[in-house]
């Protein structure tokens, strides 16, 4: 059996071989320059925005933080580098159509403290109720779900429940926004929700 | 100091110490994609901090993208990592301590978030266990039982792959 200083030494030599061609990619300061100084604006837009959005909100409104996330640098550079990963974001919009719906089926879709709850016409006798938290942790249990045009996406169903909800990036690149519809909500529908923000 | 509230000192932090702390990110995920990108992000949150962070800035985006890392492996907890291939074994390793070190990273990588924090950080960073400590927010005494546990652990998973003490000895 290895001593502990053995088995450390083999650890460091481990670690160093697995390390030695990690190279950041050139413009890496540049980027969270850039970055840091659209947080800034983002941040002093926001102060701007909120009352307005308040008003806003009896027509439909944007409900997720928005804004654009830097691509992180990708210049050309020295093999074996490391790949540049862009999460993609979104900001989750609601329609203007939609209401603020206070009467909702609990029964059908259950309703957090923290959620916003839309009714959107999506056709002439048609509507979708949606219910969006836009400051979530993704689960565990969340799975690639595929949305054409909209890649990035996260699904977890509730049969219980007899809902989907489904999870897209925040543009701050940690959080996560949930969309919850009725499980039988064709995917057709909820593409219209998703607005690129990166 | 320039229009984003940061000074040339900021430059200099990004160049010196951004390639050390990409091979931290991608040795606590496993993945290169996600390590540049708690990087980017670990930078960003030292930016906006650096006003107090500046004056050890190293050690701010070390603590910053740690917990980043341990928030990340809570999430993705039952996902496949990636893992580098290290060197192959060839006729040269009589010993099996090339295939060690080729099978020891994936095993890092199994281990409990903090587990393989206190390793990467102590056998990697060289830090102290104080170091460790304030890196991770917990006692030196936590730091302490955490790596004899990982190494423990490190054993069981390795299991046959590891020589013995008197081969090491005798392939030096």
């Amino acid at each position: 059996m290895l001593t502990d200083e053995q088995l450390t030494d083999q650890l460091r030599l481990a670690f160093d071989q697995a390390t030695r061609d990690i190279t950041p990619a050139p413009g890496l300061g540049a980027a969270v320059r850039r970055r840091h100084r659209q947080g800034r604006r983002r941040a002093g837009a926001v102060r701007v925005a909120l009352p307005v959005a308040a008003a806003a909100c009896v027509g439909g409104a944007v409900v997720s933080g928005g804004g654009h996330r830097a691509p992180a640098p990708n210049a050309q550079r020295p093999t074996p580098s490391v790949s540049p990963i862009r999460p993609v974001s979104y900001v989750v919009t609601v329609p203007a159509q939609a209401e603020s719906f206070s009467c909702l089926d609990g029964n059908s879709v259950p309703v957090p403290h923290d959620a916003a709850t839309w009714v959107v016409a999506t056709g002439p006798d048609d509507c979708l109720t949606i219910v969006v938290r836009t400051d979530v942790a993704l689960p565990g249990s969340a799975r690639p779900f595929s949305l054409a045009g909209v890649p990035g996406l996260y699904e977890t169903k509730d049969a219980a429940a007899n809902t989907r909800t489904i999870y897209s990036r925040n543009a701050d690149g940690r959080s996560w926004s949930a969309l919850t519809v009725t499980a039988d909500t064709p995917d057709a529908k909820l593409r219209s929700f998703y607005a690129p923000s990166n | 100091m320039t229009l984003d509230g940061l000074g040339p000192d900021f430059d200099d932090f990004v160049r010196s110490a951004s390639t050390s702390l990409l091979r931290l990110a991608y040795l606590l995920t496993g993945d290169h994609g996600h390590a540049e990108d708690l990087v980017q992000t670990a930078l960003l949150r030292t930016a906006r901090r650096w006003p107090s962070a500046q004056a050890q800035p190293e050690a701010f985006a070390r603590r910053v993208l740690t917990n980043l890392a341990k928030d990340r492996w809570r999430s993705r907890s039952r996902r496949p990592v990636e893992t580098a291939p290290g060197p192959e074994p060839g006729h040269d390793d009589p010993n099996g301590q090339v295939l060690l070190r080729r099978t020891l990273l994936p095993a890092v990588l199994r281990l409990p978030a903090r587990q393989r924090a206190v390793l990467v950080l102590r056998y990697f960073e060289d830090l102290s266990i104080d170091e460790t400590a304030t890196v991770l927010g917990c006692s030196a005494g936590t730091v302490k039982s955490q790596t004899h546990a990982a190494l423990a652990r490190l054993r069981d998973l390795l299991g046959d792959v590891i020589p013995t003490a008197k081969e090491i000895d005798h392939a030096h």
